[in-house]
């Protein structure tokens, strides 16, 4: 029997910068899955300009209506005015208007300095740099190090340490220096260098620190290649990854404004100015990639990196309603808050102590030791530039219905605030769509499609903006699925099931969807993941990328009884993060011999270590070592079956086979 | 708490295949002349009797034996008022209708019925499955799926081949009869099998089983020995 994964929905409140803050009134509760929360900028500005001078501003007002993750933004030409929207969640850091007003102003450059006739523009970002004379020495320091011996070595390692905490120079490009975006993109930035050198360590299955990393390959390779030093310096910063937004009619929706974290490999020159030479050390390269893949995890368990992925997110906001309307000033009435509303202060330091690691290695046979210098200086680059071609018409009318829906629950026009209840459900179906894009582009070896069950018929969503398919065929449905551009090597294709009233109901769908697949007879097998209580955390758990195989002993035995009587059978467990939760899912694998279960562990046991095997999603993982291990041992797709059992002992099945003319309803 | 419909062991005596269009020489030449039904004059000047009988009679006096003697009740010439009541009775988890569709309606024994009253007849608390052999009967589905959620419609989106079909539920209601399956398990298995054998006929495997099977279908006049 197919039974999906159950996985506890628990959400951990860790705020460590802004803390849990407390419900403290009715509005503060948060938006379901089918509401949206709208802010009205120029209610906002008259409530900030008659309440600012008094000092008496409320909170709702200061924090955006409560709204926590921004959405986007719609136009209201016959009064002048910009609507924000997004969903409210009260255990979420909150947005702050100061935050939203900086990156309106930035991006209308009224922070850009005039030099003669030219505006030197900058996107809003930091930089935390050491300065050259602490360069200059640590070259001397470490000049000194090969062939010293060991008392000195370690005279030597204690002066390197201290030069290095020296204070390092906070710079903060194109907004304020003193306030509180500045803080956080500063506090992301600094906070990350704890995360590079492990000082600060996070159990969330598959990230691993740049010094953890770099201390297992020292363990194996570094007294054969090296003469017992090595001392890198690798500048880490926060970038906008591939961003995307749909619009429509005066609607423009983030779709995905993701953060990625670069880095480069960096140099002293002759006057102990850093310069980055256009190379990356591999390892630091693997962790950027692993703290990108990862962000979404990272950032539920240290929440300073909600919080700056937010800024990111209002700042493309900022920089689309600039681009749309250049004369922005001229078209919306939003004087106040881009000239006059006066941005709180907040301290930013100017200069902070340096971060370092300096870890002492051993060889096997304790007869050679080895010193790991690391250095990380890094930043914020905003630098969101909003392109024509990055901004996707919406065919399917949901981003437009949304506007409607928007104004007519509007309560009156002094409201500041108000919720939509969406009850077509249309941003629910949008976040699901944006929801696939993350996991489509996280896994490589199979995709997932949302079917999303209507009163008169079904629509699925596969990651873009308009739906793959909508009606009630489900043999065209079908080849709608087998007929999608962005299958790459995917043999498989996971339903995640929407909406269905009933259990009978998705299991009716899936047994017409195999049918049908069936008779189309092309390779791909369709299996089918439904949501427990709408939740489609099961989902993540096996969808979303960050792994941990957890080694212990495995026992091969037979089965006694069932669809797999008389075959083999072992067990390996992986954990895994979701909503900031660790997860334990259980993976039983079924072979035809004993011999061929144990290889099958043998195998997953090999790989586990590897980083890349621990970025991957479990289903990935599992996926891609069946397939080349059906591959290996010459088997077909019947004679290997894999189980996916969460920790409540909720069974999935995984087959790889699959496929009439039946539909059932 | 009994499982759903879609967990729940179905055994043959707990379906009813109703026939809505005739299965006998007398109920045809009946529907000939009348007013509110049109399935039997679709096949005036397609070999009329002979080709129904082909079609339709001869497959259903072929199944009827075989679907009596594994338990499934079967209902004939039914009419709205016996579809309906085979609902009331409580006993069935899957009802078969085999009917004609045209113009959002379905023709029973005694005419056509609309979309409404169709789904009146249904329970609020069915929560089986209504297994609609009928060609394109989606607006009764979607009605169904918005007015009586707790059941499964299983229909065609497109012409159906009564005989096929005919064909199908013997070997379906065998399956159940000798496994214990629900009604989805085991239509995925049957009509799975169903593909197989048609992708080996395609490739000529099943070419003289094929052959042997359908001159057994036929009356003796259409029977072939088939290509030498």
């Amino acid at each position: 029997m197919r039974r999906n994964i159950l996985i506890s929905v628990m959400i951990v409140c860790t705020f460590l910068s802004v803390g849990c803050p407390r419900r403290q009134n009715r509005e503060k509760t948060n938006t379901s899955a089918n509401e949206v929360r709208a802010v009205s900028l120029k209610v906002l500005q008259e409530k900030l300009r008659n309440c600012q001078p008094k000092n008496s501003c409320a909170e709702d007002v200061l924090q955006l209506g409560y709204i926590t993750r921004p959405l986007g933004v719609v136009v209201d030409e016959d009064n002048k005015d910009l609507i924000l929207f997004g969903q409210a969640d009260p255990n979420l850091p909150p947005l702050h208007v100061e935050d939203f007003v900086i990156a309106l102003r930035n991006a209308c450059m009224k922070y850009a300095p005039l030099e003669g006739d030219t505006y030197i523009y900058s996107y809003p970002g930091c930089s935390i740099d050491p300065d050259p004379q602490v360069n200059r020495e640590l070259q001397t320091i470490e000049r000194q190090m090969p062939g010293a011996p060991a008392g000195k070595i370690e005279v030597l390692n204690d002066a390197w340490r201290r030069v290095c905490q020296n204070p390092q120079k906070v710079r903060v490009l194109g907004i304020p220096f003193d306030t509180r975006f500045a803080q956080i993109m500063v506090k992301a930035d600094y906070d990350m260098k704890t995360l590079v050198d492990g000082s600060d360590s996070l159990d969330t299955p598959g990230f691993t620190s740049l010094v953890g990393m770099r201390m297992d390959q020292a363990r194996s390779d570094l007294f054969k290649h090296s003469p017992g030093f090595q001392s890198t310096t690798n500048r880490f910063w926060f970038y906008p990854g591939d961003d995307s937004f749909v619009e429509d009619q005066g609607v423009i929706l983030i779709k995905q404004c993701p953060v990625k974290l670069l880095t480069e490999q960096m140099y002293t020159d002759a006057r102990g100015e850093m310069i980055g030479g256009g190379r990356t050390d591999d390892l630091a390269r693997t962790f950027a990639e692993i703290f990108t893949a990862l962000y979404g995890k990272v950032a539920q368990q240290r929440p300073v990196y909600v919080e700056l992925e937010n800024l990111f997110r209002i700042v493309a906001l900022a920089q689309i309603i600039k681009s749309k309307y250049p004369d922005l000033e001229a078209k919306f009435d939003l004087k106040f808050l881009l000239e006059d509303y006066p941005v709180s202060q907040t301290r930013v330091d100017r200069s902070l102590p340096g971060r370092h690691s300096l870890q002492e290695v051993e060889s096997g046979d304790d007869s050679q030791r080895a010193y790991l210098r690391l250095r990380t200086c890094g930043g914020v680059d905003m630098a969101i530039r909003v392109k024509a071609n990055q901004i996707d018409h919406d065919n399917t009318k949901l981003v437009s219905s949304l506007k409607e829906g928007l104004f007519r629950a509007r309560p009156s026009g002094s409201s500041l605030y108000w919720n939509y209840p969406d009850s077509a459900a249309r941003l629910s179906d949008l976040t699901s769509n944006l929801r696939l894009q993350e996991i489509n582009s996280a896994n490589r070896e199979a995709l997932l499609l949302t079917v999303v069950y209507k009163s008169s018929h079904y629509e699925v969503y596969a990651g873009r903006s308009d739906s793959l398919y909508s009606g009630n065929n489900i043999s065209e449905l079908v080849k709608a699925v087998n007929s999608h551009p962005g299958w790459g090597q995917a043999k498989k294709v996971y339903l995640d099931m929407k909406d269905f009233p009933t259990k009978d109901k998705v299991k009716a769908f899936a047994t017409s969807c195999k049918i049908q697949q069936k008779k189309e007879n092309t390779g791909i097998s369709v299996e089918v993941l439904a949501r427990r209580e709408g939740s489609t955390d099961s989902q993540d758990a096996l969808l979303l990328p960050g792994i941990r195989f957890e080694k212990e002993p495995s026992v091969v035995e037979v089965v006694k009884e069932g669809e797999y009587k008389g075959w083999f059978k072992t067990s390996l467990r992986f954990v895994t993060q979701v909503k900031g939760v660790i997860q334990r899912v259980t993976i039983t694998v079924f072979a035809k011999t004993a011999e061929l279960a144990r290889a099958f562990l043998d195998m997953v046991g090999a790989r586990s270590t590897a980083t890349d095997f621990q970025t991957k999603s479990l289903s990935d993982a599992i996926n891609q070592i069946s397939r080349e291990f059906k591959l290996k041992y010459g088997l077909s797709d019947d004679e290997l079956s894999v189980q996916y059992q969460d920790q409540f002992g909720d069974t999935y099945i995984v087959r790889l086979t699959t496929p009439e003319p039946n539909e059932i309803a | 708490m009994e499982p759903g419909i879609s967990d729940r062991i179905i055994k043959p005596h707990n379906c009813v295949v109703a026939f809505g269009i005739p299965t006998s020489r007398e109920g045809f030449l009946k529907d000939q002349d009348h007013p509110n039904k049109e399935f039997a004059r679709r096949f005036n000047g397609r070999g009329w009797w002979d080709e129904y009988y082909i079609q339709i009679v001869s497959n259903f006096e072929r199944i009827l034996p075989v679907l009596t003697r594994l338990g499934v009740e079967v209902v004939t010439d039914s009419t709205l008022q016996k579809f309906g009541e085979l609902f009331d009775l409580k006993k069935f988890d899957v009802i078969i209708l085999f009917a004609h569709w045209s113009n959002s309606s379905v023709e029973f024994h005694d005419g056509f019925a609309s979309i409404p009253d169709i789904v009146e007849k249904i329970p609020d608390d069915f929560d089986g499955i209504i297994d609609l052999c009928a060609c394109h009967p989606e607006p009764l589905t979607i009605a169904l799926r918005r007015e009586r959620p707790r059941c499964l419609v299983k229909f065609v989106n497109k012409e159906v081949i009564p005989y096929q079909w005919m064909l199908l539920y013997p070997v379906l209601f065998t399956h159940l009869k000798n496994n214990d399956l629900s009604y989805l398990d085991a239509l995925e298995a049957v009509i799975g099998e169903f593909l197989e054998s048609a992708k080996r006929m395609r490739k000529g495997e099943l070419r003289d089983e094929k052959i042997k099977a359908s001159n057994r279908r036929l009356p003796a006049k259409y029977r072939t020995t088939g290509p030498s």
